[in-house]
């Protein structure tokens, strides 16, 4: 059992991951060969080695722990502040470095590629949100005003992009939900859909 | 003048001035996708055109008004650049005879155009770069493959209006672009896959053996594709204000394209080459 990992690497906590990466091949090295030694060295060795995996294991979780809060703190409003300043690079780098990928990620990734005008990468992404999580209703709302709208041969062409940006749209449904998820909900997608059509019933209907 | 005799006067000037600039063979680079272009960046750039009777080489006996001005002979200059590239990168994929023909008889006409517009050239040339590059890796992800060309079509309109360039104009040719693209790789779907040549919508859904089997497989998401891009450009262009010839170019994304895409999906084979 493992107490302290950067003890088994012989580093203090805050080396650099190169550091700590160099000090741990250099060790797996050593004790891998050591392990093949006979009697009581050899099996050092093999117990070292296996210390040494557990460590590795346990700081590598700990980089991206840290590698995460650092970038972040595991906040979406951030993306969604990136993207309407748009800053898209940005916000898909922060997409980029989340290890984690939840329903509310493609969501948002959906958003990013819709904002670059890669429709089908983003219809893709919210098929994925809405797979992910079937009974949240702005995921296949989404979903159904890109295909309705976006993806319709007969949509009102006149009405398409008219409508500005500040005009109302049904606000969410969420019934009580984050203000990330409302201000999500609410400015973002709902609003690219309905930015490029005044609603869907008018267009379609 | 109506819609489709301005259209086309524009066609025809874009061919005379190719033929005048680059000599007689490189006018068969003249197409429609060119002659929108055309009449967009005009309009952008509040660029008026001569427009007189002249005889065309087609219709040698009776004459037809021709689009004349110094814009429409750079966006001739321009066509060639994008038309060489496209045989250099026909070449690449063992096309043949017309592909090797072409290349080699736009080489000369290609190093004039390079002379008048060298950001156009450096601009097509690093795109279809990238986009050979892509179709090595045999890349997939209708977006990604198709946004090389987008791009390039992009950086050519950014480079023709230069400071009257915005976010609708630049998404307008961006997506007309990518329409451009995938709409020719719709219609080579057969024979690409006969030949067995790079095509991204064979990377991304496959080919069933036929292409009526391969239309009707994928029709549904190939019309979200080709009419999201079209919703798109649409959607950029309402948002312009044009004051010359906005008519024909709304008739021509609201309808004309829709109605070429609604063709695409359903046509057994290769479409014939529009009629002048």
């Amino acid at each position: 059992m493992v107490n302290n990992p950067y003890n088994v690497l012989d580093l203090p906590e805050d080396s650099s991951e190169e550091l700590l990466r160099a000090r741990y091949e250099e060790l797996k090295a050593k004790y891998g060969e050591q392990r093949f030694k006979a009697g009581e060295e050899g099996n050092e060795g093999a117990n070292k080695l296996s210390e040494l995996e557990e460590a590795w294991k346990m700081i590598c979780s700990d980089l991206e722990r840290k590698s995460s809060n650092k970038n972040f703190g595991g906040d979406f409003g951030q993306i969604d502040d990136l993207v309407k300043k748009g800053k898209y690079d940005e916000a898909q780098a922060m997409l980029d470095s989340f290890t984690e990928r939840g329903a509310e990620w493609h969501y948002l990734q959906s958003i990013v590629f819709y904002k670059r005008d890669w429709l089908t990468e983003s219809r893709k992404q919210l098929k994925m949100a809405v797979e992910l999580a079937p009974d949240v209703e702005k995921y296949s709302t989404a979903l159904a005003k890109l295909e309705m709208v976006m993806g319709n041969p007969e949509t009102n062409a006149q009405n398409l992009g008219r409508t500005s940006r500040t005009g109302s749209f049904p606000p969410p449904d969420d019934g009580g939900a984050q203000q990330a998820g409302n201000c999500l909900s609410s400015c973002c997608m709902a609003y690219c859909i309905t930015d490029c059509c005044c609603n869907a019933m008018r267009c379609c209907g | 003048m109506p819609d489709f005799v301005l259209y086309r006067s524009f066609y025809c000037g874009l061919c005379k001035s190719t033929g005048r600039q680059f000599g007689q063979f490189p006018r068969f680079t003249t197409n429609y996708d060119m002659t929108f272009f055309s009449v967009f960046v005009h309009d952008c750039m509040n660029h008026d055109v001569t427009i007189k009777e002249e005889k065309c080489i087609l219709n040698p006996f009776k004459k037809k008004p021709v689009a004349s001005g110094a814009l429409v002979d750079k966006v001739a200059a321009a066509n060639i650049i994008l038309s060489y590239y496209k045989a250099v990168d026909g070449c690449y994929d063992g096309d043949g005879m017309k592909m090797r023909m072409a290349k080699r008889m736009l080489k000369k006409p290609f190093e004039k155009a390079a002379k008048i517009l060298p950001d156009v050239e450096e601009t097509v040339r690093i795109g279809y770069a990238k986009l050979r590059e892509d179709e090595k890796n045999a890349v997939r992800g209708i977006d990604r493959v198709s946004d090389r060309f987008a791009s390039i079509l992009r950086s050519m309109t950014q480079s023709f209006i230069g400071e009257n360039a915005d976010g609708y104009k630049s998404g307008v040719a961006y997506n007309i672009g990518k329409l451009v693209y995938l709409m020719d790789a719709l219609d080579d779907v057969g024979e690409d896959a006969k030949k067995k040549r790079y095509n991204p919508l064979i990377a991304e859904y496959g080919y069933d053996g036929s292409r009526e089997k391969f239309l009707e497989t994928n029709r549904d998401e190939l019309s979200f594709v080709l009419n999201s891009a079209a919703n798109r450009a649409i959607a950029d262009f309402n948002n312009i204000v044009f004051t010359q010839s906005r008519n024909l170019m709304a008739n021509i994304l609201y309808h004309g394209i829709r109605e070429k895409i609604k063709e695409l999906l359903y046509s057994k084979k290769k479409l014939p080459k529009p009629k002048i």
